[in-house]
C-alpha cells in the first residue's frame, strides 16, 4: 500500500532484528538499509519498539490448573515436565511505586536491587521485608539493576523444603537492566505455612541452578552462593487466610 | 522450540513484533495485548504447534494472523470494525498510516473469511507474493490467486486495492 519499489517489509526489518536472516541476504538488506531513509527510519521505529517491549515486557498470564511445583522429593522429573510451569505462574498486575536505586556490580547481598508485588484475591500491593502472604497468592518479582545479569528465584519454605520459582528451566534467565523491569513469569503459592525464604539472584552468566539447589536442601541456614552473583534475600511469613 | 525456557526466550526476543501486529490487524490495545498473551501460553502448554520446520518469526507472523482473524469473528470486534470509517481516497497524496490501517481493517471485516490471511500479509505487512508465499507455506501461484479474488473483492466493495508487489 504503501512500501515503495524495492523498500523492506517489516518482515525482513523483524528478521534483520531477530538475526535470523542468511548471511546473503543480511549483506543485501543492510546495503539497502545503508542507502534507503525510509526503510532506516522504519529499521529504527521496529528496534525501539523491541527495545521497549523487553525493558517492560508483560508477564505472561497463564492459569494454574494444579497447585504450585515442588522440587523435592524428585526434583528432576519435575523440573522437564511443563505442566509444573502451568502451575505456577499467574498473571499480577504492577502498580506504580517509588524509583528504586539500581543494581551496580560489586555491590554485596541484601542491597534491595529486587522488589515484589503480592496479588491477594484481587489486589495487589507491593510486597515489603516480612511481608504476611497467603496460599493463593501471587508474587510477581522484578529487577532494577544497572547492566543486564542473569535471573533466578529461589525459596526455601516453612517445611524447609526448596523450590525454583524462576525460571521454568534450571538455568539462570537473561533479565534485562533497567527500573523495576518484571520477569516473565510470576508464581502462585501454594498451602505450605510458615516462614519462608525468597533468594533472588543476579548472576554475570546463565549458571546451572541445580548445584545452588542441592545445596540449599543440604543446608538451608546458608543462602545460595556462586560467582559473581549478587543475592537478595526477602523473608515472608505465609500465614492461614482469616 | 520443545521447552519452557526456549519459549520465554521466544516471547522476550520476540513478542515484540506479535504485539505491533495484532495491534495493527485489530486496532485495540487491550485485544493486542490478549492476542499476546493468548499466542504464548498457548505455546507453553502446545509447544508442538511449531515443529520447527518454519522460522520462528514466520511461525510468529502466521499464528499472530489466525489469532487476530479468530477475534475478528468475535461479534464485538467485528462490529467495532465495521463502524470505523473507510477513508475516501480523493487525492493521489498518500493518506497517513493510521488511516490506511483503519481502511485496511474495515475492508478486513467484510472480506470472505477463505480471503482474509493473504489479505492481512497483503494491507497490513506490504508484503510481496514470495514473503507471503514464506508465510502461508504455499506456492507464489497459489498467492497470486488468492490476492486476485482479494482485489475482485475490493473492487466490488469500493476499497483500494493497492499497488501490485510480485
Amino acid at each position: 500500500m504503501s512500501r515503495r519499489e524495492g523498500c523492506l517489509s517489516d518482515l525482513q526489518l523483524d528478521l534483520l532484528l531477530g538475526r535470523a536472516l542468511a548471511a546473503g541476504e543480511e549483506g543485501t538488506v543492510r546495503e539497502h538499509l545503508a542507502t534507503c531513509t525510509a526503510c532506516s527510519a522504519r529499521y529504527d521505529v521496529l528496534h525501539a519498539d523491541r527495545e521497549a517491549f523487553q525493558a517492560a515486557m508483560p508477564p505472561l498470564q497463564l492459569r494454574a490448573p494444579e497447585p504450585p511445583r515442588r522440587l523435592a522429593p524428585r526434583r528432576a522429573a519435575w523440573l522437564g515436565t511443563a505442566v509444573a510451569l502451568a502451575a505456577s505462574v499467574m498473571l499480577v498486575v504492577l502498580v506504580g511505586r517509588p524509583p528504586r536505586e539500581v543494581l551496580e556490580v560489586g555491590r554485596t547481598k541484601g542491597s534491595g536491587w529486587s522488589g515484589f508485588y503480592v496479588r491477594h484475591q484481587d489486589a495487589v500491593r507491593e510486597g515489603g521485608p516480612g511481608e504476611v502472604v497467603r496460599p493463593g497468592d501471587a508474587l510477581q518479582f522484578t529487577t532494577s539493576l544497572a547492566t543486564p545479569r542473569y535471573v533466578a528465584v529461589l525459596s526455601l519454605d516453612g517445611a524447609r523444603r526448596v523450590s525454583l520459582y524462576y525460571p521454568a528451566e534450571p538455568t539462570a534467565a537473561f533479565q534485562p537492566a533497567g527500573e523495576d523491569v518484571p520477569l516473565p513469569l510470576s508464581t502462585l503459592l501454594d498451602g505450605t505455612l510458615g516462614p519462608e525464604t525468597v533468594y533472588v539472584l543476579a548472576c554475570p552468566a546463565p549458571i546451572p541452578l541445580e548445584p545452588l539447589l542441592s545445596a540449599l536442601e543440604r543446608e538451608p541456614s546458608r543462602p545460595p552462593q556462586a560467582e559473581g552473583c549478587e543475592v537478595d534475600v526477602v523473608e515472608l511469613d505465609k500465614q492461614e487466610a482469616p | 522450540m520443545r521447552s519452557n525456557g526456549l519459549i520465554e526466550q521466544l516471547y522476550r526476543e520476540h513478542g515484540y513484533l506479535v504485539l505491533r501486529r495484532a495491534r495493527q490487524v485489530l486496532g485495540d490495545e487491550q485485544e493486542a495485548r490478549d492476542v499476546l498473551q493468548e499466542l504464548f501460553t498457548s505455546l507453553l502448554h502446545r509447544p508442538g504447534q511449531f515443529d520447527g520446520r518454519s522460522q520462528a518469526i514466520t511461525f510468529l507472523y502466521s499464528a499472530t494472523t489466525h489469532l487476530c482473524l479468530n477475534r475478528l469473528r468475535n461479534g464485538r470486534t467485528r462490529l467495532k470494525l465495521v463502524e470505523e470509517v473507510m477513508a475516501p481516497r480523493l487525492s493521489e497524496v498518500e493518506p497517513p498510516r493510521a488511516e490506511r490501517l483503519a481502511e485496511a481493517r474495515s475492508l478486513l471485516s467484510r472480506l470472505p473469511e477463505e480471503l482474509r490471511e493473504v489479505a492481512v500479509y497483503y494491507y497490513f505487512d506490504e508484503m510481496t507474493h514470495e514473503e507471503i508465499a514464506g508465510v502461508m507455506d504455499c506456492s507464489r501461484r497459489h498467492v497470486g490467486n488468492l490476492l486476485e479474488r482479494v482485489r475482485e473483492q475490493v473492487l466490488r466493495l469500493g476499497g483500494a486495492s493497492g499497488k501490485e508487489r510480485a
